[in-house]
Order: C-alpha cells, then sequence, then structure tokens
C-alpha cells in the first residue's frame, strides 16, 4: 500500500493522480484516461496497486502491478 | 471526553453518505470523536432520548442543513436536522454550567441559503460544502482546527489520507468477502470502526 497511485476526480472538473503518503496531489489532468495512463506507468515502475476512485473516494477500479493477493484486471 | 466529542447532525439518506463518510473520517483523523444517532443499531432505543444524551456527551456539533430543503413539489421540508440544531443551541444557552462552553458549525450547500430559513443564526459559524465529498474535508478541518485549537494538517493531506482509506478498507472488506455493494452499504458503526482503527495506526 506504501506506493500505490490514487487516481481521484478533484472539484475543479480535472483528475487528480496522488501516491499513497503525499500531502497533495502529483499531478492533474483534464481527462480520466490521461490520469489512469500516468497512474499505471507509475504504478507498474513501483509494482504497485493502482486506485481509480469516484468523487466521493469510493473505489469504481483496482489494479495490482504489484506482488500482492489480487490478480491485475484485463 | 466531552471535549473530544462532536456531535453530527445530517440526513441518514443513501445519497448523503457521499458526505458523511469524509465527515467522520475528518473528525476522528484529528483525534476526536464522532458522535452520531447512527453509531448504535440498537432499534428498541428512541431516537429522541439518543439525540438528547449525544447532545448532551459533546462539546462540539455539526449540523449540516443542506437537505433541509424540500427538493420536489408537494414533498416535506425536513425539520429533523434545524430541530437538533435548536435542541444544540437551547442545551448550551440553557444547559449545566458545561453546556455554554458548547460550540456548533452549521453546513450548508449555498452561501446566504440559511438565511431565508433560519436568519436568527447569522451569528453562526457557517460553512459551505457545495455537495463535494472534498469540501466537506475542508469545512470541517478548518472549523474543528481553530474551535478546538488543533494543529491539524492541511486539508489537501487529510483528503489524500481519506482517500487511502477508502483504498485500504476496500481491500480489507474484499478479502472478507464482501461485494462493491456491501462495501458501498456498510454499516456506519462499522465504518466508524474501520477509520478509527485505521487513523490511530498512522498518527505519530
Amino acid at each position: 500500500m506504501s506506493k500505490s497511485k490514487h487516481v481521484v476526480p478533484n472539484s475543479k472538473g480535472g483528475w487528480s493522480v496522488r501516491s499513497a503518503g503525499a500531502s497533495r496531489a502529483a499531478r492533474t489532468f483534464d481527462s480520466q484516461s490521461e490520469a489512469v495512463a500516468y497512474a499505471r506507468d507509475a504504478a507498474r515502475a513501483n509494482h504497485s496497486e493502482l486506485y481509480i476512485h469516484r468523487r466521493d473516494g469510493t473505489i469504481s477500479d483496482r489494479r495490482s502491478y504489484g506482488r500482492d493477493p489480487f490478480p491485475p484486471k484485463g | 471526553m466531552f471535549h473530544k466529542s462532536v456531535f453530527i447532525n445530517c440526513p441518514f439518506d443513501e445519497k448523503y453518505i457521499e458526505l458523511l463518510r469524509p465527515l467522520l473520517f475528518t473528525v476522528l483523523y484529528l483525534d476526536m470523536v464522532p458522535r452520531i444517532a447512527l453509531e448504535r443499531l440498537d432499534a428498541g432505543e428512541a431516537r429522541f432520548s439518543k439525540i438528547v444524551e449525544l447532545i448532551g456527551a459533546c462539546k462540539y456539533g455539526i449540523h449540516d442543513l443542506s437537505r433541509a430543503k424540500a427538493e420536489k413539489r408537494d414533498e416535506y421540508y425536513r425539520m429533523n436536522m434545524p430541530f437538533e440544531l435548536g435542541l444544540d443551541i437551547g442545551a448550551k444557552l440553557f444547559g449545566q454550567v458545561q453546556l455554554s462552553g458548547k460550540i456548533t458549525l452549521i453546513l450548508e450547500e449555498e452561501r446566504y441559503r440559511h438565511q431565508a430559513t433560519i436568519s436568527d443564526l447569522s451569528n453562526a459559524d457557517i460553512a459551505v460544502h457545495g455537495n463535494e465529498p472534498e469540501e466537506v474535508v475542508k469545512a470541517v478541518r478548518d472549523w474543528l482546527s481553530h474551535a478546538a485549537n488543533l494543529r491539524a494538517d492541511g486539508p489537501s493531506a487529510i483528503w489524500g489520507a481519506f482517500i487511502e482509506f477508502m483504498a485500504h478498507n476496500y481491500d480489507a472488506l474484499k478479502q472478507r468477502g464482501y461485494s462493491d455493494k456491501d462495501i458501498e452499504r456498510l454499516p456506519i458503526p462499522e465504518l466508524i470502526e474501520n477509520m478509527s482503527i485505521w487513523t490511530a495506526a498512522r498518527r505519530p
């Protein structure tokens, strides 16, 4: 969980990418697909998990690029 | 415990859970204790008695009036939230000495909307969340940090922690056989317990 990446919609209509433990978003993007692509590459590089959140923080998708009990989707 | 307890007066409907989760999390993150009528699932307990007990046990009160307005023609106005706000203010004015130190925050969806319905409250602390979960974190953090004299982390850090908690909680519940629907409908007492454990484990 320590290096997990989180894609979250922000209140300005864009999408933020956050790293676990960071006090602010690392990057923001106009579209969800751009944010997911950036976060996916970072999760792959770190062998960590990627979570895509809804506006209220709930999880809409989870992908694992690490060695945890959850296999990656797709 | 009185000085760390926060009474939360809000709607208990499926839609409001989107705002209630970050609200509860922010209070727990700040090492305070949220008190809410849904904290105990005891159908035999009289709701009014429970509310009165909670108000008497909490120095702080957060009252969300954003759902008090009727949304459709012929729909009734939702009076529970304004009624409980009145009880809380009444406890401060007429209750025992300890209750005179009670501090209240009113949450609204839009700025100045409360003035159309409860103009007597023009001097109360009021914050606007615009129905945005992230804005709830900021409103509650900013108010509680000042009211309780905390040196609280910034709103963005708390929102980030909430996002991490939601991911952690999702994984933990999935491993215990919960479906996505089960997780979304997690009973409030379990949600509070999970948030309490997670925030306590990360507190310095």
